[in-house]
């Protein structure tokens, strides 16, 4: 399995657990817009990692799951019990689903019913139906879908579909009506309905009448597609699983196939041979029946509705020798000319759509019934193929014969390697024999000589020459047949295949991620320890007097520390991981979303080995996706845009990583749109943003920067791809929450940069140690501007406010006393100064004053546990190396 | 590929997409005793296939690929293409 899958089937488990907990826990409380947002934005994102493989019964579910929280996020529907049964019945089923995947590789399309079904309640609770969601007419439903006339089909097509279905085969008939508008999205009906499986016989047809040739509208699909096939329900519904709603699929009885047709007059009276029939019939002299049948076919006309009723009667004959009513009745036809009465017969069964099921489960026991019977129907074949070669019936009985032995061997799950050269062969030289001869020999049990393999449609069809009989479909279908049985050879070749591999030594070893965790938290206590024994060194010297053993002990300490150093760094090494892991994704999101939306993009990647660490990396993918999807929906511009420009038909999308010290540096570069500041700005006053005077005063940059207000969104309509208030402030807050930052550049008309900042680890935090009231806290030095010592003469109060010039710069003080409610003044040094530690908290600095500033230092950051986990002004604690405890104040949070 | 169109005959080739649509509808329009020669025709898009079920040009050659033939056998035979 691909580590892609992998992750995502990791990601949706965790997706949907928190999905069902959330669904729990609004039905306490149901008002929480926080929780409705949280909820739709694990659907939505859900619904898009399961876009990136090729899992329509999981995504079509899933996005009418999406639409519907939509719905209940904009308040056009109540949250309600029955709500959450139907979104949590559907949850269940996606996972069932990624269980499939996880044990498959992919998921089986006989759910496609089923998820059909979930989807569809999920619509039924919306208010109306959303236009652009829903092409399709409202109330479409695929049983309005027209089903052609059987008797209109060729007679040959169903002469073998009889045999076909004779043979253990199933029969469908297929209506196709394609959406109007399938042609924008770039389907193609026309090639889904080629490729329908084991075709037997298709054609189009239009709808409605054709309006004249000025008024017509190529590109509005008003064809219907009519097939049938010989392909199983699940064959079909995984071929039409993008679209089963407009497909109507009828299980045909063979019986309805039997409708002679032809001219009803000019030929003898055959009366005699009636008669005759029916005596032969009652003496049960089957071979009897069928030559006398058979010599009246040769004399008569083929256009005759004689002939048509006789073939049908061999047909008949061949497969169902026992069936005296049928066989009678068929006769009897013979003599009015009417089409045989196969009424109560028909009844006898034909079933309801509804108990299809039983009917193939029958088919199924049927199947293993009748290998006997099909080893007759081969030896039919036989006779069949010894019958004097003439006539122009010969090349359409070989075939019809072909297609018999071929669903024969199939049904007994045997090759029928060399059926085709043989056929060919025979076909070729007008005579039966070397068929004959193939098939004699299989049916010995006797080794064929393998001919060398060759492209089975080609010489039939060059024989054939023009015009084409209708029965040119048939060459195609033993390939379909062969394919079939390749495909399940592939599927266990890759099954021994990975048991091959296991064994395998490999030099990489998987390791749960929560051993790595470990040797992590015991590597940090080691370097709290490690950091005591400088103290230790100090009492020996200081408090017992002991300076000897105090420098042997440093020296051990040195020693110590390199080697813990190093072993830091190795761990930290194990838990790196190339961003090469999240860049996998975007080459296909890339080319889909473009695709989608009808532009033209050349991704760029670049610095896939750069390194980070794992929670980093991890962090990085769900923001990385919205960036790259509001870059192709809102940046990249269409090709006829594009052009129209001046710039090249093909947008360029690069994401580079690169590493800067101890930073990962993420660059989203496009060559689109680029940012209308002042559309920003005029978007964000509508949504009530910003206010009137802060839409005339906020420069370019600030405006650019609105983006990533909570809530912004400048899309005009919903796609499934961006705009749906999904947008840049999730980003903001996940590369903030690991002390990342984001910067935005854009020009309008030459493109827009996204650069993201992020620690290469969260594992360690370098923080400087301040003091305040005899208390020491740690800042983090990534928010740390500078530190200056400024004398109380250059602090003013402005409004009650005190403020610093600094650089010329008007800095806002606070005492971090006042913050922490701690009730002392900051303390000045010796010369009457204060100690301004300037932090930065968002894209502001902040001077805050303290009482003084101490060393530097790498800790291990712990949140901090329990109760004290709601202290938003700490980011957590550690131990220093005297043993004390360190808060590291949350800047961002105090303020 | 493509359609070439002369005087009288458009030469339909290749794999037509759904953009060699409207070509063949105006040039049917234009010439309305124009025929058509799909020998080389390996595949033609559902759009450019419902103008040649409402234009019903005369047809010099049938594609050579069988199942492409038939299709179009069965769908311009004057049963199925009317509703």
């Amino acid at each position: 399995m691909n580590p892609l899958l992998q992750q995502f089937i990791q990601e949706a488990r965790d997706l949907l657990q928190e999905i069902g907990t959330h669904l729990l826990e609004l039905e306490r409380q149901p008002d929480s817009v926080a929780l409705i947002a949280e909820l739709f934005r694990k659907v939505h994102t859900l619904k898009g990692n399961s876009g990136l493989f090729e899992f329509p019964e999981m995504t079509r579910v899933l996005h009418a799951g999406e639409d519907l929280m939509d719905a209940v996020r904009e308040r056009q529907v109540r949250y309600s019990q029955a709500l959450a049964d139907h979104l949590l019945d559907a949850m269940d089923f996606v996972s069932l689903l990624i269980d499939e995947v996880e044990n498959t590789g992919q998921t089986d399309p006989c759910h496609t019913q089923h998820s059909d079904e979930l989807a569809r309640n999920l619509r039924k609770l919306m208010p109306v139906a959303d236009p652009v969601e829903n092409p399709l007419p409202a109330g479409s439903d695929p049983a309005d879908i027209a089903l052609p006339d059987l008797a209109d089909l060729p007679e040959p097509v169903r002469i073998a579909a009889w045999q076909r279905a004779e043979a253990g085969r199933f029969l469908f008939l297929i209506g196709y009506r394609p959406a109007t508008d399938c042609f924008f999205q770039g389907e193609d009906p026309f090639h889904q309905a080629r490729h329908i499986p084991e075709l037997l016989w298709g054609a189009a047809h239009p709808h409605e009448a054709w309006p004249a040739l000025a008024e017509l509208d190529c590109y509005r699909c008003q064809l219907d597609f009519y097939a049938l096939t010989t392909a199983s329900r699940e064959a079909l519904h995984e071929h039409f699983r993008y679209a089963p709603e407009q497909v109507r699929l009828l299980e045909i009885d063979p019986l309805h196939l039997i409708v002679p047709a032809g001219q009803r007059n000019g030929g003898p009276v055959y009366g005699d041979f009636v008669a005759e029939a029916l005596e032969l019939l009652e003496a049960e002299d089957r071979e009897g029946l069928e030559i006398s049948a058979r010599t009246l076919l040769d004399l008569s006309s083929p256009d005759l509705w004689l002939s048509s009723g006789l073939r049908w009667l061999l047909a008949v004959l061949e497969t169902r020798p026992d069936d005296t009513v049928l066989l009678r009745r068929l006769i009897e036809a013979l003599n009015t000319l009417n089409a045989p009465d196969l009424s109560n017969r028909v009844t006898e069964v034909t079933l309801p759509e509804s108990a299809a099921a039983d009917v193939v489960a029958e088919r199924a026991a049927h199947h293993h019934a009748s290998q006997e019977h099909v080893r007759a129907i081969l030896n039919t074949q036989l006779d069949i193929l010894s019958l004097p070669d003439k006539g122009t019936w010969l090349g359409g009985r070989l075939k019809s014969v072909a297609t018999t032995v071929q669903a024969c061997f199939d049904d007994l799950g045997e090759s029928s390697d060399g059926m085709e050269k043989a056929l060919s062969a025979a076909l070729i030289t007008q005579s039966a024999k070397p068929f004959k001869a193939w098939l004699q020999a299989r049916l010995d049990g006797e080794p064929v000589s393998e001919p060398v393999s060759e492209p089975v449609s080609e010489p039939i069809a060059e024989t054939l020459g023009d015009p084409l009989p209708i029965e040119d479909f048939m060459p195609t279908l033993p390939e379909t047949g062969d394919s079939m049985v390749a495909d399940v050879s592939a599927v266990v070749d890759i099954k021994s295949g990975r048991n091959r591999e296991e064994p395998r030594p490999d030099k990489i070893i998987k390791v749960d991620q929560a051993r790595i965790d470990r040797l992590m938290n015991l590597i940090g206590e080691m370097v709290v320890c490690k950091n005591s024994l400088p103290y230790l060194a100090n009492r020996a010297e200081n408090q017992y007097g002991m300076r000897e053993l105090s420098r042997e002990i440093k020296a051990q300490y040195a020693v110590i520390n390199r080697i813990v150093e190093e072993m830091q760094d190795a761990i930290m090494q194990v838990r790196m991981m190339p961003v090469s892991f999240i860049f996998k994704r975007f080459p296909r999101l890339v080319r889909d979303l473009a695709r989608k939306l009808g532009k033209e993009v050349e991704l760029v990647l670049e610095g896939e080995e750069t390194e980070a660490d794992k929670n980093i990396v991890e962090l990085l993918t769900e923001p990385l996706i919205h960036i790259v999807r509001n870059s192709m929906d809102h940046g990249l511009e269409t090709p006829m845009a594009r052009l129209a420009a001046r710039k090249p038909r093909t947008g360029r999308l690069i994401i580079r990583a690169i590493q800067e010290s101890d930073r990962v540096l993420m660059e989203i570069i496009d060559d689109g749109a680029g940012i209308d500041p002042g559309l920003i700005k005029r978007k964000a006053y509508e949504k009530g943003l910003i206010d009137e005077t802060q839409l005339e005063r906020i420069n370019d940059q600030e405006a650019i920067n609105l983006i990533f207000a909570p809530g912004f969104s400048t899309a005009e309509s919903v796609t499934d791809l961006s705009g749906r208030g999904v947008g840049m402030d999730v980003v903001w807050n996940a590369i903030d929450k690991v002390g990342g930052m984001v910067e935005l550049a854009s020009q309008p008309g030459k493109g827009t940069t996204l650069r993201l900042s992020l620690p290469l680890s969260m594992a360690v935090t370098n923080v400087m140690i301040i003091e305040s009231d005899r208390q020491i806290f740690g800042v983090p030095m990534d928010l740390i501007v500078e530190t200056v010592r400024m004398s109380a003469t250059a602090i003013r109060t402005i409004k009650h406010k005190k403020t610093t010039l600094l650089r010329g710069r008007l800095i806002p003080l606070l005492a971090l006393n006042d913050l922490l409610a701690i009730g002392a003044e900051p303390i000045p040094n010796a010369d009457d100064e204060l100690a301004v530690l300037v932090v930065r908290v968002g894209n502001e600095q902040i001077g805050l004053l303290v009482d003084e500033f101490h060393e530097v230092v790498d800790i291990i950051l712990k949140p901090l546990p329990g109760e004290l986990a709601r202290l938003n002004g700490y980011a957590g604690s550690a131990l220093l190396g005297d043993g004390s405890v360190l808060m590291v104040l949350n800047p961002r949070e105090l303020l | 590929m493509s359609i070439d169109y002369s005087e009288e005959v458009a030469c339909l080739s290749g794999f037509l997409s759904v953009e060699e649509a409207e070509g063949l509808l105006e040039w049917l329009s234009a010439h309305p005793q124009g025929r058509l020669d799909l020998s080389a025709c390996s595949h033609l898009h559902a759009a450019c296939l419902q103008v040649m079920m409402a234009a019903r040009p005369t047809l010099i050659t049938w594609p050579t690929d069988p199942s492409l033939a038939i299709w179009l056998r069965n769908t311009l035979s004057s049963k199925s293409s009317t509703p």
